[in-house]
């Protein structure tokens, strides 16, 4: 996601690496037992090292993070589901509800973990091309096809923004009114409208695809997926790993100790 | 009929478009947009109907100025045709994309129905009402997306390169079609022969301003600007 990187990735940075690094914090956070605060808490400090030492900006990957708050929001209700001693009650709809103390452990934590999560993602993708994480994701034996999928998914994701724009600005265009006469029909002739839109973006999608296979073809494909050769990891790659790995390891062994 | 006034504006990364265009279109008249592709042709006309606005100047149309409040009333005024006949046309079937603008403008069905048969038999396109727009030939959606705006009965129509693409056939009937329409028109192209049968005005633009402002018979003879406008 290059478009929307703010920190150019650098030579130094393979691909693989961060790959792995962001998918192992993730994999770290949800090992951590609900209420390893101090594990937490310096995971946090750990990431938002990172963040700042790769100048990505933290109130930016804070404002991005938002959008996993609706997520995480309905770990809330394991406050109300796990038993333990009654923190607070209240009533809804004549139904006593108590929060237990075991239960707003568990929910903060995986508020905290899902928090902390999206922002390695974003990290991630701050600081990584579209290209590298597809290599990434070959590296880690992800199946070809899923990845030539996901390559071309991304490739015209915004070619088809881009024509649901123009229609869009068709529309817009036709949309007038003449003095005297109500405009604008009503809402269910605009949403049939809308609809009708949809399914054209759709007819044009499924026969560029056509055209775009008919491409491939003449190019040579044989339905086996190409993936370009991956370059060895060098030395500062692999101490990265380790360094990575030992954070991991740290963050497991502080929340069990 | 069309007055823009020291007409200015920037693309959202800063790049000038257009740099203070001055222009009078008298009603009835119909003038040829020429220029280079990035002479901001395209980006002009999209100020016509108030899809872009400028970063300053101003556009009167009818005596009504394009602003936010006017826009419903100035898109009923200025028929706005982009290139890509595919941008113009979204519904399933040629009769639904021509019926739309009047259909919006809250016209009896009646009223809707007479308009896209007249727009449809302007361009030559009757019986074709409900054909899918994406299985007719390059030549019939482009005619398909005039009559769109045609079926809204506008003052000004605003054309984005009506000839690109089309066979000599269909250019020829395009160029037939554009000489017996009645509205005031200002049409994008590099296509030097329609520019001779249709516009006895042509308006040169070169990097956002207006380079030449005269007799199609005039500009068309001087092949040394011809040359340097980059227009042969």
């Amino acid at each position: 996601m290059a478009d929307t990187a703010t920190a150019e990735p650098t030579a130094a940075d393979d691909g693989r690496v961060k790959t792995w690094l962001a998918l192992g914090f993730i994999f770290t956070l949800a090992w951590l037992p609900a209420g390893a605060w101090d594990a937490l808490i310096m995971a946090a400090l750990a990431l938002w090292f990172v963040i700042g030492w790769k100048r990505i900006g933290l109130w930016m990957i804070w404002r991005r993070s938002l959008i996993a708050w609706p997520f995480a929001l309905a770990a809330l209700t394991l406050a109300i589901a796990r038993p333990g001693a009654p923190v607070f009650q209240f009533t809804i709809g004549g139904q006593a509800i108590t929060a237990t103390d075991a239960g707003m452990v568990a929910a903060a934590t995986v508020m905290a973990k899902s928090w902390l999560s999206v922002q390695a993602m974003l990290t991630l993708i701050a600081t990584t091309h579209f290209s590298e994480l597809l290599t990434a994701l070959a590296a880690l034996r992800l199946p070809p096809v899923l990845i030539l999928i996901l390559g071309m998914a991304y490739r015209y994701l915004f070619i088809l923004q881009e024509e649901a724009l123009r229609m869009l600005r068709a529309r817009d265009s036709r949309s007038a009114s003449i003095p005297g006469q109500p405009a604008g029909r009503n809402l269910f002739w605009r949403a049939t409208i809308t609809g009708r839109m949809v399914g054209t973006l759709f007819i044009r999608a499924y026969e560029r695809s056509e055209r775009i296979y008919a491409a491939m073809l003449a190019r040579g494909y044989d339905g086996r997926p190409v993936t370009a050769t991956q370059p060895p990891l060098r030395p500062t790659d692999y101490f990265a790993l380790i360094g990575g790995g030992i954070v991991c390891v740290s963050l497991i062994v502080i929340a069990y100790i | 009929m069309l007055t823009i006034t020291n007409l200015s504006y920037a693309y959202p990364d800063g790049t000038p478009a257009l740099r203070g265009i001055d222009l009078v279109v008298a009603a009835g008249e119909k003038v040829a947009l020429l220029g280079v592709n990035g002479a901001g042709k395209s980006t002009l006309l999209l100020h016509l109907n108030g899809t872009l606005r400028p970063a300053s100047g101003a556009i009167v149309v009818d005596g009504l100025p394009v602003t936010a409040q006017n826009l419903r009333q100035i898109r009923a005024r200025v028929g706005l045709v982009f290139q890509d006949p595919d941008d113009q046309l979204f519904s399933p079937t040629v009769f639904d994309d021509v019926a739309f603008g009047p259909l919006y403008m809250g016209l009896a069905p009646a009223e809707v129905d007479q308009r896209v048969q007249q727009a449809l038999q302007a361009v030559g396109m009757t019986g074709y009402e409900q054909r899918p727009p994406h299985r007719l030939s390059l030549g019939q959606r482009k005619r398909v997306a005039l009559a769109t705006v045609l079926a809204m009965q506008p003052s000004l129509l605003a054309l984005d390169e009506p000839s690109a693409g089309l066979d000599p056939r269909a250019r020829r009937e395009l160029s037939e079609l554009l000489r017996t329409l009645p509205q005031t028109m200002l049409v994008s192209t590099h296509d030097l022969a329609l520019v001779a049968d249709v516009f006895p005005r042509s308006i040169v633009l070169a990097e956002g301003r207006v380079v030449a402002d005269e007799a199609t018979s005039s500009l068309l003879a001087d092949h040394d600007r011809l040359w340097q406008y980059g227009l042969i």
